[in-house]
């Protein structure tokens, strides 16, 4: 049976408090953020075995910070607060804040939190996409343990926590003469992406010096890393429109490879994530020479 | 099974027995008996379970029941005396904001948790504060001027 | 009268005025009552089990698991459908009509989301539950889902008794195609797809159904847009007489047509109802309503135009095939509808079409906004298109140049319809005026030197209103319908207060609203005064079996119903008054509430105490006069059937609007946005401009949603994959364009107060969007074949030919 019946509440006071039920119930635990992400999950049948519902609004897991050198984000900070914060339209962490732009509803983005966008683990979300080209960094409770966010979030719905563990806090290091831009391509406002991409440049002397990008959207288990464009952008002046353009239409399909669905076909979708890069470089470059 | 919680609705206090599985627009309108509130997909998006929590929009169709326990819930029922309310409403009325009535009760939500914050919204503003509600009947337009209209009323601005 | 129309216009007060809508005090409160507001004692709820599968036999069924579940009340099984129903009666002819259609499947499923059976239990999540636990066995047929395919080499039978998947086959021949082919001087081929899509009314589908065992008696609150010309389908399937059966609607979240077809699910959880002696309620739920409601048919056009080489068309010869689905429900009709606008907008003489509606294993189609009209007409609008391409000329100046004028009005059609009047060459100046079209397509041809690519489109189309039922006996001539009528019934109370009950079963049209400004005009009373009782009920609304709302008929059938009533109560009271006050019928008037004398003021009586005395002291009435003020009236729009050849009046009323579109295409993307959009609707005369805009509006936004975003998509194997509102993307209020909206007020002289339908709106939007891309695409040399334009199939034509812009 496919039905989503948990039957008890848990509202831990503290993040011990929260280990220790997720620790004791394992599979059938199941944190709830926003909530937004579980409908999502419960609709398509994968919260079968969950029993118990982790309410963690109690904890103060909701701040953006800056401190040493790194802003850093609680887990339970909802991606409305991210918009709203002047801190995500400093031309490095702009990508961000074009991310959660592009999530239409409001009644979503009051609620869902920028833990709930990456645990739910959806190869067509938007903020993973952006924090991954932020070199994003997660620090996962109880034992603080690092890693970074692309390597977190390992597939379709799966993420690497253990029986215990919670995602805690994302943080991005702050970065001089960088920018970052993301776009998305979708059919309606309200649409998932089509294809999406999120770059993020650092410019020497009006060349890019460095590159990370990423692209989603049906592109597999999860977004991917385009390292052979990333390569190629290297040394590039992007308004040389040409350059740019050879640069990533000859490379970005030796990383990505995306799939046929209802909403687009493959090779349709490489197409449209070409032009999104593309887009994306030369907006993320105007960004840090502006 | 089941537990209970406190439910503060348009300035009352519920106290229901829910199950944690059930969605806040579940126990609004089939145990506490408010059918204002709506429902019109299963996956987020058309907006007619939109409430307001805490001065702000949700789909009451997409959080658990349990998550709204303590917290400031407003329906399109309203609470008595709510002058934004009632700004909004004769706006929708004044203006043609409606046919056939489904999707208005989240309409007028979303445009109270819109004006509560931004009493003078531009057309754009008022654009991007509904993307998340939708409307099968009017093609937007009389909505958004009923929005506007509701904002003159609150400013105490003349109709031309 | 025309008489009273201009005695009107001297005293209007509300008729054209923009009253606040009488439904709208109630939805701003949250206090609209739809099906899912309404509990009863003792109510089960109801989830239904469906079809997985296209196209499959059912080898067996196992409801042991369900049934065992706490909380389950009863199943009602195909076999309990069987038993305890009769099949729906066909609206086509045999073989077609030979299929046994049940509200389940039995022995076989032909489409996915084809209801199995229905669990009734004591919470909707346990029936739910239930429906998960029931083990259907399938085998697997091959699925008919490609409607060419289905005709001339079909992988399978979808129904083995017709013996063929021909639903329906009709042939029209109007004027003399072969003579216009031979006048010709090009013959110009075109090939469109008209696709599946349809309105998505926000409230799906809804039925609460009571049976009352000790007394026989039915009741059903439900959703459905016209429960009495469905009166014959209940009888048949319930086998219950009339008179123990109650049908009520009340608020109704949207209809569009969509909300016709789901008759079935009355009768199936009506069923459900007498099977457990409990009331039981059924809730759509969204994938529900994508995968097994309503969709708009699909029809393929291969159509042959001759024109002179100056742009004049002089014919059509079509082939056309409709993709009705799995079962005839309502369909095939759109093989009859479309011809109220044979011609469309122009002066086109000679019109040969060949049609086919065939069963594929998809959801059964059903009317959507703009009927089986919007379909032709998107043809037609685009042959105009095509036609000035292939000819080099501009598409303006080829509707100018084929247009029927206004001096032609009333303008009978090659098939006898008469168009009551109108000035589309006006509609279109306007149109090119508020476009700046000269101006704008210079710059076009400039812009195409920067990379850049903008489309203009225009597009003029017919909303004819209030139907003639006869049509339907062009396809079979055996259906007892003709013409159309509405009744209404008109009641002025004893404290001097109106009470009307209308046959129309109102979706959101206001028709409370505009019903008391009729009332309201014509006693001079305030509109306050007048209260028009919600929604419709066969128990005390009076009614006809074309009572409903669809068809664009209000504004002629229900306000005919309306202004004749009144007109009959008026007479009533002014013969009572005369009797009272003693004076001479003809000096007397309403004035504010009362009855006056013109001549002398002393001589006067309220309406509330005439009313009194009509109630109450019957004699101080005239000798020859009934105690009472109530009325009935029925109004007929006086339209009479076919003849041998097809040829008739089809509709009372023929609004018209022509659209015009400019967007942009991306050509890296192929994504489409529109940057101005204008349009000019007649509607006749307005009675209210609030109400007339918001179907102008909503309108649009559906055509514009067909255009680009909506499409019910299948794959090979019949699976939906749009069936969620993530994958049938409805526009939200970013993704439509500001709406420019011109009127032109031309009174029609046939519909009692000049007042066209309007609330189809011809499917204008929508083909003019598809003109505006394919403008835009025409310096590719490249053009769309079907009427929705994705992102991905503009880009693909723009690859094929990229690099080779003119
Ligand atoms: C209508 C709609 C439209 C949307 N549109 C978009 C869009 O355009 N682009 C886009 O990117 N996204 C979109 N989303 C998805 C949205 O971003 C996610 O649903 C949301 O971010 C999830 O956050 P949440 O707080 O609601 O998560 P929840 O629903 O609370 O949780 C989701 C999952 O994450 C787990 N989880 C949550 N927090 C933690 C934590 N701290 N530690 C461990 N596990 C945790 C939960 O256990 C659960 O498995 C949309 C969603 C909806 C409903």
């Amino acid at each position: 049976m496919y039905s989503f019946r948990p039957s008890v509440v848990a509202k831990p006071e503290s993040e011990e408090e929260l280990a220790e039920v997720l620790r004791k119930h394992g599979r059938n635990a199941r944190i709830v953020a926003g909530g937004t992400g579980i409908y999502e999950l419960s609709r398509r049948g994968l919260l079968s075995d969950v029993d118990v519902l982790v309410d963690i609004s109690k904890l103060q897991l909701s701040y953006i910070k800056e401190e040493g050198g790194k802003i850093i984000i609680g887990a339970a900070t909802s991606l409305e607060t991210i918009q709203r914060s002047s801190i995500f339209s400093r031309p490095y962490l702009s990508a961000l804040r074009d991310a959660c732009l592009s999530i239409q509803p409001l009644q979503v983005k009051n609620v869902a939190t920028l833990g709930g966008a990456l645990c739910t683990a959806l190869p067509f979300l938007d903020m993973p996409v952006a924090l991954f080209s932020l070199e994003a960094i997660v620090t996962i409770g109880p034992d603080m343990r690092e890693m970074k966010a692309y390597e977190f979030v390992k597939g379709f719905f799966d993420v690497d926590l253990k029986d215990g563990e919670y995602l805690r806090e994302v943080s991005i290091s702050m970065k001089e003469k960088s920018g970052s831009s993301f776009m998305k391509f979708s059919l309606t406002s309200d649409d998932w992406a089509i294809a999406n991409c999120s770059v993020s440049v650092v410019v020497d002397e009006g060349l890019i010096s460095s590159a990370s990008i990423f692209v989603g959207g049906a592109f597999g288990e999860k977004p991917v890393r385009a390292v052979r464009t990333e390569e190629r952008l290297r040394g590039i002046l992007p308004s040389d429109t040409d350059a740019l353009k050879n640069a990533i239409d000859s490379t970005l399909h030796l990383d990505a490879k995306p799939e046929t669905d209802v909403k687009a076909s493959s090779e349709y979708r490489m197409d449209v994530a070409k032009v999104l890069c593309r887009r994306a470089v030369f907006q993320a470059y105007r960004r840090v020479m502006t | 099974m089941g537990i209970k919680i406190i439910l503060n609705i348009n300035s009352k206090r519920y106290s229901v027995d829910i199950e944690p599985w059930e969605t806040l627009n579940h126990v609004i309108r089939e145990k506490i008996g408010l059918t204002g509130t709506k429902k019109g997909c299963e996956t987020g998006g058309c907006g007619s379970c939109t409430v307001v929590v805490d001065g702000k929009a949700v789909y009451s169709c997409m959080m658990l029941a349990f998550q709204a326990s303590g917290k400031d819930i407003l329906t399109v029922e309203g609470r008595d005396n709510d002058v934004l309310l009632a700004a909004i409403r004769k706006g929708f009325m004044e203006m043609g904001g409606l046919q056939c009535g489904y999707c208005t009760p989240g309409f007028i939500m979303s445009a109270y948790a819109l004006l509560s914050m931004n009493p003078k919204p531009s057309r754009e503003e008022i654009k991007e504060a509904f993307v998340g509600n939708l409307c099968r009947c009017t093609g937007y337009v009389k909505i958004f001027e009923s929005v506007e209209r509701a904002s003159q009323i609150i400013s105490g601005d003349k109709r031309e | 009268m025309s008489e009273t129309v201009v005695s009107l216009e001297r005293e209007k007060r509300f008729i054209g005025s923009p009253l606040k809508t009488k439904e709208a005090l109630r939805h701003v409160r949250g206090m609209g009552k739809f099906v899912d507001d309404i509990k009863l004692p003792g109510m089960l709820h109801a989830a239904i089990a469906r079809s997985q599968l296209a196209h499959a036999k059912i080898k067996r069924i196992d409801f042991s698991k369900a049934r065992a579940l706490p909380g389950v009340v009863d199943i009602l099984t195909p076999e309990d459908v069987v038993r305890m129903s009769d099949p729906l009666p066909q609206m086509t002819v045999p073989p077609a009509s030979n299929v046994r259609d049940y509200p389940v499947a039995v022995g076989k499923v032909r489409y996915v989301g084809e209801p199995i059976a229905v669990v009734a239990a004591e919470t909707r999540a346990i029936a739910e539950d239930a429906v998960e636990l029931i083990e259907v066995e399938y085998e697997p047929l091959p699925a008919v889902v490609d409607a060419e395919k289905a005709l001339t080499d079909p992988p399978a039978l979808v129904h083995e008794e017709v013996g063929s998947n021909i639903m329906a086959h009709v042939q029209y021949s109007y004027g003399n195609i072969d003579k216009a082919m031979k006048e010709a001087d090009r013959i110009i081929k075109v090939r469109l797809h008209f696709h599946r899509f349809s309105s998505t009314p926000l409230e799906p589908n809804a039925v609460l159904a009571s049976y009352d065992r000790s007394e026989n008696m039915l009741t059903v609150w439900c959703n459905n847009q016209e429960p009495s010309f469905m009166l014959p389908q209940f009888n048949s399937a319930l086998r219950l007489p009339y008179n123990r059966m109650r049908f009520i609607t009340q608020d109704i979240g949207g209809g569009f047509g969509c909300k016709i077809t789901n008759y079935v699910y009355v009768i199936l959880i009506s069923l459900a109802s007498m099977k457990v002696g409990r009331p039981v309620k059924w809730v759509e739920t969204r994938t529900e309503h994508m995968l097994a409601s309503s969709h708009g048919a699909e029809r393929i056009f291969n159509v042959e135009v001759p024109v002179k080489n100056d742009g004049t068309v002089l014919g059509l010869k079509i082939l056309s095939i409709d993709d009705d689905g799995a079962f005839a429900r309502h369909e095939p009709a759109g093989l009859t509808v479309w011809a109220q606008v044979v011609p469309g907008a122009y002066r086109i003489k000679h019109v040969y079409s060949d049609m086919y509606a065939v069963f594929t294993n998809k959801c059964p189609a059903g009317p959507n906004r703009g009927f089986a009209r919007a379909p032709h007409s998107f043809m037609i609008e685009r042959v105009m298109d095509i036609v000035a391409r292939e000819l080099n000329l501009d598409p303006a100046y080829v509707r100018m140049k084929n247009y029927i004028t206004r001096e032609e009005m009333p303008y009978t059609t090659p098939n006898g319809c008469v168009y009551d009047d109108g000035d589309y060459p006006k509609s279109l100046s306007i149109v090119l005026d508020a476009l700046n079209y000269t101006e704008l397509r210079k710059k076009q041809r400039e812009l195409w030197k920067e990379g850049r690519y903008i489309g203009i489109g225009i597009a003029t189309t017919l909303d004819s209103g209030a139907p003639n039922f006869g049509q339907v006996k062009m396809l079979n001539p055996r259906l007892p319908l003709v013409g159309n009528a509405e009744a209404c019934m008109l009641q002025l109370t004893p404290d001097g207060r109106f009470v009307v009950r209308l046959g129309t079963v109102p979706q959101g049209q206001s028709h409370e609203t505009v019903t008391s400004q009729i009332i309201a005009e014509i006693f001079d009373v305030p509109v306050e005064l007048v209260d028009v009782a919600t929604g419709f009920d066969t128990m005390t609304h009076p009614y006809t079996m074309h009572s409903g709302t669809y068809g664009s008929r209000y504004a002629a059938m229900g306000v005919g119903a309306a202004y004749g009533a009144a007109q009959k109560l008026r007479a009533k009271v002014l013969r009572i008054a005369s009797h009272i006050l003693n004076e001479d019928q003809s000096f007397l008037a309403l004035s504010n509430g009362s009855v006056v004398s013109t001549r002398d003021s002393s001589k006067s009586i309220s309406l509330k105490r005439l009313s009194r005395i009509a109630y109450g002291m019957p004699s101080m009435l005239p000798r020859d006069t009934e105690p009472g003020l109530i009325v009935v009236n029925f109004y007929y729009n006086g339209l009479v059937e076919p003849d041998e050849r097809k040829i008739a009046n089809l509709a009372l009323t023929y609004s018209y609007q022509t659209h015009g579109v400019v967007g942009e295409l991306d050509p890296e993307t192929g994504k489409f946005k529109i940057t101005k959009y204008v349009i000019v609707d007649d509607a006749g005369r307005i009675i209210n401009p609030l109400v007339v805009d918001g179907q102008v509006h909503g309108a649009a936004a559906h055509g514009i949603a067909a255009a680009l975003f909506e499409e019910f998509r299948y794959d090979e194997n019949g699976q939906l994959l749009s069936s969620t509102f993530v994958d049938y993307l409805s526009p939200h209020s970013v993704d439509l364009p500001d709406l420019e909206v011109h009127h032109l007020e031309i009174p029609s002289p046939f519909s009692p107060l000049g007042a066209k339908g309007v609330g189809e709106g011809g499917g204008t939007a929508h083909v003019a969007v598809i003109n505006a891309i394919n403008d835009a695409l025409s310096p590719f040399g490249v053009m769309l074949e079907k009427s929705i334009a994705t992102p991905e199939e503009i880009f693909r034509l723009v690859a094929k030919k990229s690099g080779l812009p003119l």
